[in-house]
């Protein structure tokens, strides 16, 4: 029972899974969505249990002040935080509650009126189609408009503050002041969660990336030592590729870009199809021996 | 002189205004040749919507654009008579215009379009060519040309998937012939030797003799994705070997669902070997979803763990080289299977066996021994065989000159 049923459930939806692939009909669509909305809601579901993983494995090294102990607290303490940021607190606040109001506060010669927003320095003002030179000093930014109705955004240039719109209907003399200071907000597009993410975690992230250039000098070193006959082809084709590549090859004979290129073109290319092909027909043959139920070794026995 | 200079800046500018002014009253031509019909191989719920633009309409200096719009048609009343714009009407997708709504407003000169409906309905559409302003205001708008009405056409098999489907019943009719083969005498059923696979147990084996653990990755794809099953299956194999060895095997695991399925797994194997009181569910890990956080994370775990054996199996990107380079500096024993292309190098560079491509999806049957999986792989090489005579067919036909071939066989 324990192995039949999920042979079962793995085989119907297996079957209509590749079904659904050649069955274009809206009706399978609908139920393929509805059956991807679960999958989402076990995904979502499976992120709580690897959070719980996490302190299933990190806690007890802590306790235990296992090997570098330390930096499961750094571990735990980040996790924590960025848990703590990424929720949405601005809901709570009366954030999302903030506006731009605007009064009449005086009149003007002219056919049209006069837009004052004042606002804080770092706060771009855009009023129809026009938008504010940056100020200092706590300068109200004014623009003169036709008389009717005119957008004023307020926005700040830096992720995780919430933009405030207002319309403002301008009588020809008047002369109307917009006042706002658009919000900071939480959650995984505020501020606090999105300046964690560019300034500590994007450059740890860019430095590991960096460090693949001297881990592939060092597999490169090893790799074309010329042990055995093919090893040897290995090291003249990389070679002969890296002159194809390098201004000094053209600089020594013509013919290095056209062989670096043929080697790419044609044995390379030859090669890269074979296995593609074994690939696609290896998974297609694995997948089908899943789907059928043939495969069951991940399942043990009854 | 100023005054004279002035007259003439004031002349220029009327006469720019009154040629803006003739350009804005100039009618425009409408499109020709619209035709509404359902598009092959569709869900029901589009219709394919195509026409002809004046070549002066073409221009972009002539900021004539098309507004397609769409009317529900119920087969009975007389066709519904066209709406008429207006400098004030809303001109966005999904604006309602009385009875019409807008399908699209194409800015960009395109000459069709796939409008979303509902699938129980027929459908009229109707064309317009509108000329605005730098606004968006309608300066002028051509007559109105009208399709006749057409229902969405939800198809029950997609046509062009044809081949995909035939290369499918061909495997499975080969695995159908194969397995009563393969059950009637297991031992003549001739898998080539993988040294790669014959390589798990014996590194296992040092593991045991050296009292590290075994590092297990899976991959950094979904689980989903046919390669992180793959892995998951071999993965039943190894954590079977561990526990008969008596080793601790560590799982590192790039999503959550992969790590949840990857402990039910690994339990299953120390289940399978009689040793459930050895296994530790903790060795099995969730480190991140974040490619290199997950290349960092499992760069830590083998050089404070130091396992005698890496194994990498699944789905890998610029991080492969990240994980092997570092095992390859800890003396461990590291085997990896893979079918991205790009990350094959890398491996092979710095492990001691690589599994390429097809290998990985082999090696679960490969291990179990077991006839109908065996049959399984049978059928694959079954039909590489044909795909080779195709290669080769194809390859002597280009060499001839003949490419239209194809589209003769598979229209």
């Amino acid at each position: 029972m324990k192995k039949t049923v999920p042979i079962v459930l793995g085989v119907l939806f297996g079957i209509y899974g590749l079904l659904e692939f050649y069955i274009p009909h809206w009706r399978v669509r609908t139920t393929t969505d509805e059956f991807q909305a679960w999958g989402a809601v076990l995904t979502a579901a499976a992120f709580i249990l690897g959070g719980v993983n996490i302190l299933q494995v990190t806690w007890p090294k802590i306790r235990r002040r296992a090997e570098d102990w330390q930096y499961k607290v750094i571990l735990l303490a980040c996790a924590a935080l960025m848990l703590l940021v990424g929720l949405p607190w601005h809901k709570l606040g009366d954030a999302d509650e903030a506006k731009a109001t605007h009064a009449v506060v005086g009149a003007t010669s002219g056919d049209g009126g006069r837009i004052v927003v004042a606002a804080p320095d770092d706060v771009m003002v855009r009023i129809g189609a026009v938008n504010a030179p940056a100020r200092t000093g706590g300068k109200a930014f004014t623009v003169d408009v036709p008389a009717g109705e005119v957008e004023v955004m307020l926005s700040r240039r830096m992720a995780g503050y919430r933009a405030l719109t207002t319309k403002v209907n301008v009588a020809a003399g008047q002369v109307v002041e917009v006042r706002g200071d658009p919000p900071m907000t939480w959650g995984k597009d505020g501020r606090v969660f999105v300046w964690v993410y560019d300034h500590v975690f994007d450059p740890c992230n860019s430095t590991m990336f960096a460090l693949l250039a001297f881990f592939v000098a060092s597999a490169a070193f090893r790799a074309f030592r010329a042990r055995n006959a093919e090893a040897a082809l290995l090291l003249l084709a990389a070679i002969l590729v890296m002159l194809a590549r390098a201004p000094i090859g053209r600089s020594i004979s013509d013919v290095f870009p056209d062989l670096g290129q043929w080697l790419i073109d044609i044995p390379n290319n030859a090669g890269r199809r074979a296995i593609m092909m074994g690939a696609a027909i290896g998974a297609i043959a694995t997948a089908l021996r899943v789907i059928v139920g043939l495969e069951r070794s991940h399942l043990g026995s009854d | 002189m100023r005054l004279r200079s002035e007259r003439t800046v004031a002349l220029g500018f009327l006469l720019v205004a009154l040629g803006a002014a003739t350009a804005a009253a100039q009618p425009v031509e409408p499109v020709t040749a619209l035709t509404a019909k359902a598009p092959a191989n569709d869900d029901g719920r589009h219709i394919a919507v195509s026409f002809t633009r004046p070549a002066a309409n073409r221009d972009p200096e002539a900021g004539v654009a098309t507004v397609i719009v769409r009317r529900a048609d119920d087969g009975k009343t007389p066709p519904p008579a066209p709406p008429a714009l207006g400098p004030a009407s809303a001109l966005a997708a999904r604006s309602e215009l009385g009875d019409w709504t807008v399908a699209a407003l194409l800015e960009g000169g395109e000459v069709s379009l796939t409008d979303e409906v509902s699938p129980s309905g027929r459908y009229v559409y109707a064309a317009f060519e509108v000329r605005r302003d730098g606004d968006g205001k309608l300066l002028a708008v051509s007559p109105p040309v009208v399709s006749s009405a057409v229902a969405p056409r939800a198809s029950f098999f997609h046509t062009t998937r044809v081949g995909i489907l035939g290369i499918v019943l061909l495997i499975s009719g080969l695995i159908a012939w194969y397995i009563p083969r393969a059950r009637r005498s297991p031992k003549d059923v001739y898998i080539r030797r993988m040294p790669g696979v014959d390589a798990i147990e014996d590194a296992v084996g040092r593991s045991t003799e050296m009292g590290r653990p075994v590092l297990y990755v899976t991959g950094l794809e979904e689980i989903q994705d046919i390669q992180t099953l793959a892995s998951l299956l071999i993965l039943g194999h190894v954590a079977e070997l561990t526990a008969n060895y008596d080793t601790e095997i560590k799982v590192a695991n790039y999503y959550p669902m992969t790590m949840v399925v990857a402990e039910e797994i690994v339990r299953q194997g120390y289940a399978n070997a009689g040793r459930m009181d050895a296994h530790r569910p903790e060795n099995v890990m969730f480190i991140t979803a974040e490619q290199f956080a997950f290349a960092a994370g499992v760069n830590g775990l083998i050089l404070r763990d130091r396992p005698a054996t890496n194994i990498y199996f699944g789905k890998f990107f610029g991080e492969s080289l990240l994980l092997a380079e570092t095992g390859f500096l800890t003396g461990a024993v590291q085997i990896a299977g893979t079918a991205e292309l790009a990350q094959l190098p890398f491996f092979v560079a710095a492990c001691d066996y690589c599994l390429i491509g097809e290998e990985m999806y082999a090696t679960s049957a490969y291990l179990s021994r077991e006839p109908t999986l065996l049959a399984n792989l049978k059928a694959g090489d079954g039909f590489k065989l044909a795909a080779m005579a195709f290669v080769f067919i194809g390859a002597v036909l280009a060499t001839a000159s003949v490419y239209q071939l194809g589209p003769a066989v598979f229209p």
